[in-house]
């Protein structure tokens, strides 16, 4: 490789003589080109599988769309149907429904066994293993297990139920419990990894810090209160957001253990009273099943929005609780 | 000073990282996919072959007859493929331009493909060959028949018939070959057998709409009917079911429902048999009397032989019409289809008097010709096909239009609400008939023949 | 002394402490274990005891069989390895597009760099369903539907964006004086990918690795939509058939020994590379 400017560059090849294009070195510009080729196989990709179809969905939302005929453009037609649409509302209202007890009691219940984890006992990854397999079992695998596991007669939790004396609900029949049952798989399933991801968060909170607590004569509430929490608040912002957006992109588990009590298997249906209708599936449903894919795509903006909006505010939340430890005191 | 030049070589190797990539998968799925015709090339040479998407036609008798006739057959040679009878590998595949040759699926969903385009009519093939569609049911006919034309050719239909355990009657002190024959008598019977256990759960059920087959909201329809109610008017533009009759029908099951303590109770009591192969409450001595299809007997002859039960057309209610819900499947080429004279051979071959009769003698369905159906050859091969044929005569169907799949879901809603008390059945019904005529509405340039 | 009784207080106190803090970890383990347990118990159990009441957590005798029966009558071999070519595909693909964007992110400037990284952000933040139908329709005008396409290729060109933006983490720490050396040798830039920064990041890499694979072994909405044929379907697809289709016949011992082998790869690869899994979900969160 030469170095006095006569080699095969891409500059060179542009014809840039002398040292610089557009106040580029030639240094610069190769670099700049040798950056767009490494991200080149991800900028196409984006291109046409993210972006033009994020595009083309905005498009569709517009339209009527029943698969076989062309899209026939109707205007935000779609939209104002999603604001009648009473599945819509009671999707929602599955969604906030599950999150507003799903999320807290997960991080809630993850952040006390990573604290107890984190007071130095033995055995710490043993504890840890049992809690994640969980997580990575595929959703498939767990939901057929919680469907035998919550079967209204003869699952283990009403067997063990009736032994104590209890009948147990149709946890998956009754539209009263069936979200309750998506509670408990999501929590079984998903409150390994939070706990993972707290529990580190706990490790990187240096000890001196407590100790400094106890000196000015902390009790643990006030240890937890005031070195804890505010320590461990950016990771539990994270697993917060987290959490929210996974609540809204529920699918497998509402199509699986929806489909069960009602035989109408032709349609995926969510749930005895639509109690687990959560929006992906609906989306999945009109866009797959129905092919109305001008009023999936509007419902599935309109979800994405939402999440947007429920980020957003989260984001701006966050600035009163969330304590970065570059921020002054 | 060196200059950092990307050279050409690393150029070359990150574009044949990513290219190589490419490539090997562009290779590789060809290999998961279908690559029997290819197998069969020596024979593909001088036969054509049809591509055919049903997903029993893999398994046992069917393949067998598939075999027979591509043994047979000099120039067509059919090759089954298990893909699930749904609607939308059909609609996808037809929209992608790589449909199958030939399809088998519900009758049901005639009308609609008919009307958007995705199988084409068939009356062509029938003209030039042996296939007599006079001879069908005129229920099937009709199904099958869309502005004019038949777009599809049943294969066989089902029926349900009302089933009751002589031994649960004899047991409840009454007489077990005298089945009831109105709803009357069929709610006191019930509740003679009715029993629940000691923890006040259902232990006995005498019967309930609410299970055996047909399912859910389908069961209401034939209690609509027993009530002289319509679903759509005659020409399918209006949605009538929130008649007087169907709101005593949608009552009538809903009495049923609350008799027996709920619908939770009911569910839990039908749960029962759920983990051992093939019995049902029905089979373990649990339920009384049930509507259920005439395609159980053989495997209940397998799972509980020494079960006593009869056989007897549906109880009426007072000045009731007789009213059976058939179903049943059929044959459709898709619009696209490579080789339809081709495919349609094998139809023709599938309807054929001897080929029927082999089919429902293994699978237990009705033949859909009716000459076929009502012969004592069809009678000879199981005692109670005479029942069969007859009942299908009386029998009626889920609304064959297109928009019918929305409908269910519409319908099930309306059932599920009910059935929990959501909604009282009127306004269950009222609210469903709102949705369906919407559903209707949208569909009616496809039902008048403009797309 | 007064301090005799408190001293002996707070040991006792610490010990409690302890004896509860793993009795409730115990609990803990346990509950989350059990459901497993019960599935291997089930998958063994003959028909009799499968509804046994009280419940029964060791059958007797148990019955191996039942794999032999879920699996091969089923055709689960094909799906096997309909799952492998894909999962194998497309775990190649994300890890070479991944490590090739992040490095461009990572070590290099180029106009715009931040924005598009930026751009990376915030798509891993939107719902996938915002482009599940819009997506579809495109595998459908180019006739990859029923095939492996649409869930291969994708890969290869960014796949998850999850593991761009944490192999950028990693790329970043590795210190500029090593590449820069490189660079004084006449090393181009690809070259210090290959030879520098990759072997260098092999934890992390194994990482992306090990949660690809398990991304996609584990994929259940994307086969479903794009796969038709029943003789293309992945494990999860064909799970999924088998509670669905079978809902009346369904004999749950059969449902979970298929169950337990579709997880069975999964948790082998968790206990040989248990740091991986740990690490990488850590990573996840620290760096969010």
């Amino acid at each position: 490789m030469r170095d006095d400017g006569r080699g095969r560059s891409p500059a060179r090849r542009m014809g840039v003589d002398g040292m610089k294009l557009h106040g580029m070195s030639r240094a610069t510009l190769n670099e700049a080109l040798t950056g767009y080729l490494f991200i080149l196989p991800w900028l196409l990709g984006f291109v046409v599988f993210v972006f033009g179809p994020l595009l083309a969905g905005l498009y569709y939302s517009f339209t009527d769309y029943a698969i076989g005929s062309p899209p026939v453009w109707i205007g935000i037609e779609n939209y104002l149907t999603v604001t009648r649409d009473a599945l819509v509302g009671k999707s929602l209202f599955n969604t906030f429904y599950y999150a507003a007890i799903a999320v807290p009691i997960g991080i809630m219940a993850s952040l006390a066994v990573a604290m107890l984890l984190n007071s130095g006992i033995r055995g710490l990854s043993v504890y840890r293993t049992a809690c994640y397999i969980p997580s990575i079992v595929p959703t498939i695998a767990s939901v057929a297990l919680m469907m035998w596991i919550l079967h209204g007669r003869f699952g283990l939790i009403n067997q063990l139920l009736e032994m104590v004396g209890i009948i147990g609900p149709g946890w998956l029949t009754d539209p009263k419990w069936t979200k309750v049952s998506l509670i408990i798989w999501a929590l079984w399933t998903s409150g390994g990894t939070t706990m993972v991801i707290l529990l580190a968060g706990l490790q990187g909170i240096p000890a001196g810090l407590y100790e400094v607590a106890e000196i000015d004569g902390a009790n643990p509430w006030n240890k937890f209160r005031f070195v804890t929490v505010p320590m461990l608040s950016p990771t539990i912002f994270f697993c917060l957001v987290m959490a929210v957006i996974g609540s809204f992109q529920i699918f497998a588990p509402a199509l699986i253990l929806g489909s069960l009590s009602a035989d109408t298997y032709w349609v995926p249906s969510g749930g005895p009273l639509d109690s687990l209708l959560f929006m992906v599936l609906y989306v999945y449903q009109n866009g797959f099943y129905f092919f109305k894919m001008g009023y999936a795509s509007a419902l599935a903006w309109v979800l994405f929005v939402i999440v947007m909006i429920l980020t957003l505010m989260q984001f701006l939340l966050a600035r009163r609780w969330v304590y970065y430890e570059y921020e002054a005191l | 000073m060196k200059s950092r030049k990307l050279s050409r070589r690393d150029f070359l190797r990150l574009a044949s990282a990513t290219a190589g990539g490419a490539v090997m998968v562009a290779c590789a799925a060809p290999v998961p996919t279908e690559q029997a015709p290819q197998v069969a090339a020596p024979k593909a040479a001088t036969k054509v072959t049809v591509q055919f998407w049903g997903e029993q036609w893999t398994k046992e008798t069917f393949a067998e007859l598939v075999k027979e006739f591509n043994a047979q057959s000099p120039d067509v040679s059919v090759e089954p493929m298990n893909v699930p009878s749904t609607q939308e590998k059909l609609i996808t595949a037809v929209s992608g331009g790589t449909p199958p040759d030939l399809f088998f699926m519900d009758r049901y969903i005639a009308a609609e493909w008919a009307a958007r385009g995705l199988i084409a009519p068939l009356d062509d093939y029938i003209a030039k060959s042996t296939v007599k569609p006079e001879n069908l049911y005129p229920k099937l006919r009709q199904d099958v028949t869309w502005q004019g034309k038949i777009v599809a050719l049943p294969l066989w239909t089902d029926c349900r018939a009302f089933y009751y355990n002589k031994k649960l009657l004899s047991g409840a002190g009454l007489d077990p070959e005298k089945p009831p024959k109105t709803w009357e008598e069929l709610e006191t019977m019930a509740d003679k057998i009715t029993k629940k256990d000691a923890a006040g759960r259902l232990d006995m059920v005498g019967f309930t709409p609410t299970w055996g087959n047909p399912t859910t909201f389908m069961q209401w329809w034939v209690y609509l009917w027993q009530l002289g109610g319509e679903y759509l008017s005659e020409d399918q533009s209006k949605a009538i079911f929130n008649s007087d009759a169907g709101v005593k029908a949608l009552e009538w099951c809903l009495q049923w429902v609350d008799k027996l303590g709920g619908i939770e109770q009911i569910d839990a009591f039908a749960q029962q048999a759920v983990p051992v192969t093939g019995a049902d409450i029905f089979t373990m001595g649990r339920l009384g009397m049930m509507i259920n299809g005439n395609w159980i007997i053989p495997p209940y002859k397998r799972v509980a032989p020494d079960l006593e039960y009869g056989v007897a057309t549906f109880p009426l209610p007072p000045n009731g019409q007789w009213a059976n819900y058939i179903g049943g499947w059929t044959f459709t080429i898709p619009k696209g289809a490579k080789n339809p004279a081709a495919s349609f051979k094998f139809i023709e071959f599938m309807l054929s008097r001897e080929v029927q009769l082999r089919v429902v003698e293994y699978y237990g369905g009705i033949p859909a010709f009716q000459p076929v159906a009502m012969s004592e050859d069809y009678y000879k091969q199981a005692p109670l096909n005479k029942f069969w044929a007859e009942e299908v005569l009386h029998g009626r169907w889920v609304p064959v239009t297109p928009g019918v799949s929305e409908m269910f879901a519409v319908m099930g809603r309306m059932w599920d609400g009910a059935l929990h008390k959501a909604d009282t059945p009127k306004d269950a019904l009222d609210k469903a008939v709102s949705e369906v005529q919407t559903i209707l509405d949208k569909n009616r340039p496809q039902r008048e023949g403009k797309s | 002394m007064k301090t005799m009784p408190m001293v002996w207080g707070l040991r006792m106190r610490h010990r409690l402490a302890r004896g509860a803090t793993h009795l409730t970890l115990i609990v803990f383990g346990v509950v989350f274990l059990a459901p497993l347990v019960w599935m291997v118990s089930t998958s063994l159990k003959p028909d009799t005891q499968l509804i046994a009441f009280p419940p029964q957590w060791i059958p007797r005798p148990a019955i191996w069989r039942n794999y032999y029966d879920a699996w091969v009558p089923n055709n689960f071999s094909v799906y096997l390895k309909n799952t492998l070519t894909i999962t194998i595909l497309t775990v190649v693909g994300q890890t070479i597009s991944a490590s090739m964007a992040a490095y461009g992110f990572a070590r290099l400037r180029f106009p715009g760099r931040d924005v598009l990284f930026g751009v990376v952000l915030g798509t891993m933040m939107m719902p996938g369903v915002v482009t599940l139908v819009p997506r579809y329709l495109l595998f459908l005008r180019l006739g990859w539907v029923d095939t492996f396409l649409p869930l291969i290729i994708p890969y290869f060109f960014g796949g998850s964006y999850l593991y761009i933006f944490l192999l950028r983490q990693f790329f970043r720490s590795i210190p500029s004086d090593l590449s820069d050396a490189a660079k004084i040798d006449g090393c181009s830039e690809f070259g210090i990918f290959r030879r520098i920064v990759l072997p260098l990041s092999k934890p992390a890499m194994t990482t992306v690795l090990i949660f690809s694979f398990v991304g996609s072994w584990n994929d259940f909405t994307e086969p479903l939509i794009y796969l038709n044929t029943e003789s293309k379907r992945t494990l999860t697809l064909a799970l999924r058939d088998f509670i669905v289709v079978s809902q009346h016949l369904t004999q749950y011992q059969y449902l979970m020994a298929v169950s337990v082998i579709t997880i069975l790869p999964i948790i082998v690869l968790f206990f040989f590379g248990q740091s991986y899994f740990i690490r990488g979900v850590t990573m996840t969160g620290i760096k969010g």
